[in-house]
């Protein structure tokens, strides 16, 4: 078996050049494929380098700290046959859905692979395996065998980014799978192994830190909340929620609907979609609508980022909501999927919080966190003009803005225009999801 | 009714000349109001296929187009022969049989256009002109297919002993096709009321029918085979035609079995839209335009005393419904969307999983 | 409750509808008073007379176009075609025209009616009488095929074949006229497009159709015993298709395995691989696995045909292969 060349990865379509800033296994150590050979880090993002195929480390050739183009070659991997787990999409959807760590699970199927039963077994433990940091080469390697093996077999390395620009400390996912149970926050170690030890920071982590602190000394911020009634949306939801399960393999949730009431607000509230630099004493309005979603992560908070959302439907939205979530969490996401944001949303509600008071992803203006949707009573006002009790779906929006550059009154009325939308829903929406299609 | 064929060698092919005389049927048993009845669908047929040319020719009308230039007194002459409740089975050179049932010029017009407003809301187009209403049951598109079809509603007539005749145009080529001959001896084997009639106009698409085929008259020559009569009519001539017509009706109603009839006649254009029609050859259409259906007929009328007046009248009059049918045929709206999904099936939709 | 051959039970689904409907005639060759090669319109002749049930020359477009026109004007014919295979010189009138009629007239025209033929392989009939050609009629919008592979399905779903208002290609397969069932006593009624789950499982989905289906059972039956659960889902009706039916319960058992005689390419189960990996890929524990003819013609001798149609142990082999991969 010849040499497999590992090249410098090419982690976004704007990303020319990438630093080696550490090897992760020695020369003549031996590799497994799918397992991290090194990290890299760009101006974008920093991610680890999976070795396509397993062997041997044979040469490297560029050390750590230097910075070389994209496709140069790195190092030359050696020797011995891949072995690679290929888990069945069954396989990695239940673990998706139970929040088991494939990397970790018994592995009881043919050629290695993980089965149904093995994810099941593991769900059932609930243990969630802690994560090895980034910054600790003596670790064990992870191994993370999703969405992999097609693009191993290219021989070329597979970027593993680990991207920032991380507003929030909350633990704010998307839901993809609904409804969706509370499952633990693996952004950090689980159990009771970690009590009286002193661990280092890993590389997310120490960016998330920094990007928190940063983004509320860099602006005033303030969050200001309106209540919605989400009768319209959770109907129409459960009329289409299977339908579109089975069309699309994605679960819809409520956070679509308010995805796209948000963005089709911005349109007339320009100010909500904006970045301020103070220095330069000048306010950008972006063309479009990069629609960051939060995404909890074993490895932390991301954000990756809908392009031109500003005029998808709320079924293309579940749509790409769901994907890129998927990417974010199996580690496909590239540099590019986390570029472009001007205005983001968290769903601080999908582990049960009723709102909190996000921080902006700097350097947008305004950052959208959607809280839990809770059946409470509420005061209506009858046909007849008498008081009411119902019991109705609601929800809390709370808006965080840069107050340097947004009054709360605009806040407020970007807010009313978002309740709008989502309280007397528009009719496209049964359409985007297909439970209205015509003559079907 | 039997004519002689005027045979002529010509290049590769014989050049086939009309019958001489156009005063055969001045003195024949069909009222005047019959005769002004084919008298105006000759003239809608001649003035429609003519203002589909032009329309084609502004790019109005795509796809392609059969058009009955010539050949309108077959159509006119066995539509007002035939009960309203009769069928009309066509091919795709259509138009002249469906206007023949009384189908309104705008609906056709408007199909070729592609609008919503079409006889067929815009899915079938020229070459599937249908009116059930009217008894068109269709226009096929497929040589020899609706031979076979036509037995089919006349089997159901005779089932049903409702009376209705299906009578079925096809064109001189279909005679060599496997359908044909099936569906003669199915008709004749089962005595079912259906009268075939072959529109021999002498080409199929660009081979002179007579090149390619055993016997020298395409359809009559075969009718033997089958048990039935040779039949051949001038079929530039209304009266011919209605005459013919008028018998054969009779005597597939009666439970005498199928009718076959041969009606000569010649096509003034192309096959279809992309055929300038070079191959035929010199003197031809200039014998057959000499012939002309139109122009045989209103010298018959004129002959037997109806005032020119009247027959300018009709003209004018079907000249204002081509030109009416035109603007609302081009004012007509595009076909919504949706249709391209209706009507696959029988429940209105095109559903085929769930 | 009686037991019926396969072949007796056309009859009786004939019957059954003839006895309901004035309009309903059969034509075919040799079905009346031959009773039909296969013998599955015997006395239809003898109970509904000559004027309803016709024996007509070998003049498959003449027979079938009779059907049409027949179907378009009032009545609701049943035509037989003897050998699926003779579709091939009458296709003209099944494609362009049945299929296409209703859809060109913008809904101007109905035809109901029925072609019925014998399908399938397993006779020795060699490569021109023994063709699976569902396929065929499965790729032309307008049509409806169905392909029943018990007695008890077959009065039914020539009733719901009978009383649909739109062409419906009946498939009986050669090989399963002699098999026997248990036919409920009085009208039998079914629907089209629903398929049957004929055994539970919750391991593997197997989809198997016509005389794949007997198949398909007992290879179950087979696997069950070394622990393999197949759930046995016989499609019957390939349009309109029951695919929520197979989508579910890949959605339980994570697997599934098409039985099909047809030849390989462009075959119902690649159809149906194509749904589930559309709309069950995050389901599906393992590749989809086809279990077909190859892509050749039939060959006669019984020991080349029984090898190249899908045969139990075949099944069973590949079942167990897949599951082991």
């Amino acid at each position: 078996m010849s040499d497999i060349e590992i090249t410098m990865p090419q982690l976004g379509e704007t990303v020319a050049e990438g630093t080696v800033t550490r090897w992760l296994v020695e020369v003549g150590a031996p590799v497994t494929a799918n397992e991290p050979l090194l990290e890299v880090s760009t101006d974008k993002v920093d991610t680890e380098v999976d070795a396509p195929a397993g062997g041997v480390l044979r040469r490297i050739l560029v050390p750590e700290g230097r910075t070389v183009p994209v496709g140069t070659i790195i190092a030359l991997v050696g020797g011995t046959a891949a072995t690679r787990h290929q888990d069945s999409p069954r396989v990695r959807r239940l673990a998706r859905e139970h929040g088991v760590d494939l990397t970790q699970v018994t592995r009881s199927g043919p050629h290695g692979r993980a089965t149904v039963a093995d994810v099941r077994a593991a769900a059932r433990t609930s243990v969630r395996p802690a994560v090895r940091p980034a910054v600790q080469p003596a670790a064990p390697p992870e191994v993370r065998p999703e969405a992999r093996a097609a693009q191993s077999q290219a021989g070329a390395a597979i970027p593993r980014p680990a991207p920032v620009a991380i507003p929030n400390p909350a633990p704010a996912a998307i839901s993809h799978q609904a409804p969706a149970a509370p499952r633990p926050v693996a952004a950090h170690p689980a159990g009771s192994g970690t009590r009286g030890r002193v661990e280092g920071l890993s590389r997310r982590r120490r960016l998330i830190a920094d990007r928190m602190h940063r983004s509320l000394q860099e602006s005033a911020q303030l969050t200001t909340v309106i209540e919605v009634d989400l009768s319209h949306v959770v109907k129409i939801r459960e009329a289409a929620k299977d339908t579109f399960r089975s069309r699309y393999g994605v679960a819809l949730s409520v956070l679509p609907f308010v995805a796209e009431a948000a963005v089709r607000a911005l349109a007339g509230h320009p100010v909500i979609n904006a970045e301020l630099d103070l220095a330069a004493g000048t306010v950008t309005y972006p063309a479009g609508v990069g629609l960051g979603i939060a995404v909890d992560t074993d490895e932390g908070l991301v954000v990756p980022v809908i392009r031109d959302a500003g005029d998808l439907t709320v079924g293309a939205l579940a749509r790409h909501i769901a994907h890129l979530a998927a990417r974010a969490r199996d580690g496909s996401a590239t540099a590019d999927d986390f570029a472009g944001g001007t205005f983001t949303i968290t769903n601080t509600g999908s582990r049960g919080a009723l709102f909190d008071t996000p921080i902006l992803n700097a350097p947008q203006s305004a950052v959208l966190g959607l809280g839990a949707v809770t059946r409470r009573p509420v005061a209506l006002r009858g046909p007849d003009g008498d008081d009411l009790i119902a019991v109705h779906p609601m929800a809390y929006l709370s808006l965080t803005y840069d107050h340097r550059l947004v009054d709360g009154a605009d806040a407020a009325r970007y807010l009313t225009s978002v309740k709008g939308r989502l309280e007397a829903p528009d009719h496209t929406w049964p359409h985007s999801l297909g439970i209205a299609e015509i003559a079907s | 009714m039997t004519l002689p064929l005027e045979r002529h060698p010509y290049g590769e092919h014989d050049l086939v000349l009309p019958p001489k005389s156009q005063t055969t049927h001045d003195a024949a048993d069909i009222d005047r109001d019959t005769r002004l009845l084919m008298y105006r669908r000759l003239h809608e047929i001649r003035q429609f296929e003519k203002r589909a040319y032009d329309m084609f020719m502004q790019n109005l009308v795509k796809g392609t187009t059969h058009l009955s230039l010539g050949m309108e007194a077959v159509a006119a002459g066995f539509g007002a022969a035939m009960r309203e409740d009769d069928y009309t089975f066509a091919t795709y050179r259509g138009h002249a049989h469906t206007l023949a049932r009384g189908v309104p010029m705008e609906g056709i017009l408007a199909e070729l256009l592609g609008r919503a407003n079409g006889l067929l809301g815009g899915k079938g187009g020229s070459m599937h002109l249908t009116s059930v209403e009217h008894g068109m049951m269709g226009s096929y598109a497929i040589i020899g297919a609706h031979l076979t079809i036509a037995n089919g509603a006349a089997w159901s007539a005779q089932y049903r002993g409702s009376g209705q005749v299906a009578v079925c145009f096809f064109g001189d080529g279909t005679t060599n096709i496997g359908a044909f001959h099936e569906a003669l001896n199915y008709a004749a084997v089962f005595a079912l009321p259906v009268v075939f009639v072959c529109e021999n106009n002498l080409y199929m698409e660009y081979t002179a029918i007579s090149d390619i085929t055993a016997v020298p008259r395409p359809a009559a020559d075969r009718a033997g085979a089958y048990g039935l009569e040779p039949v051949v009519v001038d079929g530039n001539d209304a009266d011919a035609c209605y005459l013919a017509a008028r018998d054969a009706l009779e005597q597939a109603r009666s439970g005498r079995g199928p009718v076959l009839i041969e009606a000569l006649t010649y096509r003034h254009g192309g096959h279809s839209r992309a055929d300038p029609g070079k191959y035929k050859p010199p003197g031809e259409l200039e014998a057959w335009l000499a012939h002309d259906p139109l122009k045989l007929y209103r010298g018959r009328l004129e002959r037997i005393g109806v005032p020119y007046a009247a027959l300018d009248e009709i003209e004018h009059q079907v000249g204002q419904a081509v030109d009416a049918a035109t603007e609302a045929a081009k004012g007509g709206p595009l076909p919504d969307q949706a249709v391209a999904y209706t009507d696959v099936w029988a429940d209105g939709g095109h559903s085929w999983r769930n | 409750m009686a037991q019926l051959t396969y072949r007796e039970a056309v009859a009786r689904g004939i019957a059954q509808e003839m006895s309901r409907d004035e309009r309903v005639v059969l034509i075919g060759e040799d079905i009346a008073g031959a009773g039909g090669v296969f013998k599955t319109t015997v006395g239809l002749l003898e109970q509904f007379g000559p004027r309803r049930v016709i024996d007509t020359p070998i003049s498959e477009q003449a027979i079938l176009g009779a059907a049409m026109g027949a179907a378009m004007t009032g009545l609701r014919p049943i035509a037989e075609i003897m050998f699926s295979d003779f579709f091939a010189v009458c296709w003209d009138i099944v494609v362009n025209q049945m299929a296409k009629t209703r859809y060109m007239t913008n809904g101007q025209v109905t035809i109901p009616l029925v072609v019925k033929s014998g399908n399938g392989g397993g006779l020795r009939f060699g490569a021109q009488h023994s063709q699976s050609i569902e396929n065929w009629a499965m790729a032309v919008p307008g049509l409806k095929v169905v392909t029943p592979s018990c007695p008890e399905d077959v009065v039914g779903l020539m009733a719901a074949a009978v009383r649909s208002d739109d062409p419906v290609l009946f498939f009986e397969h050669k090989g399963l006229y002699a098999s026997r069932g248990e036919v409920p006593d009085g009208p039998v009624e079914d629907v089209l497009g629903k398929a049957r789950i004929r055994r539970g499982g919750d391991h593997a989905t197997v989809a198997a159709l016509g005389m794949m289906v007997p198949r398909a059972l007992e290879a179950a039956e087979r696997l069950a015993a070394g622990g393999i659960r197949c759930e046995v889902i016989d499609v019957r009706s390939l349009i309109p298709l029951d695919a929520r039916t197979i989508l579910e319960s890949v959605g339980r058992t994570g697997r599934l395995f098409t039985v099909e005689e047809n030849p390989r390419a462009l075959g119902w189960g690649a159809e149906l691989a194509s749904i589930v990996g559309d709309e069950a890929f995050w389901d599906l524990d393992g590749p989809i696995v086809r279990i077909t003819t190859p892509h050749v013609p039939l060959p006669s001798a019984d020991s080349l045909e029984d090898l190249v149609i899908p045969s139990v142990d075949r099944i069973v082999a590949e079942v167990e292969r897949a599951m082991q991969a």
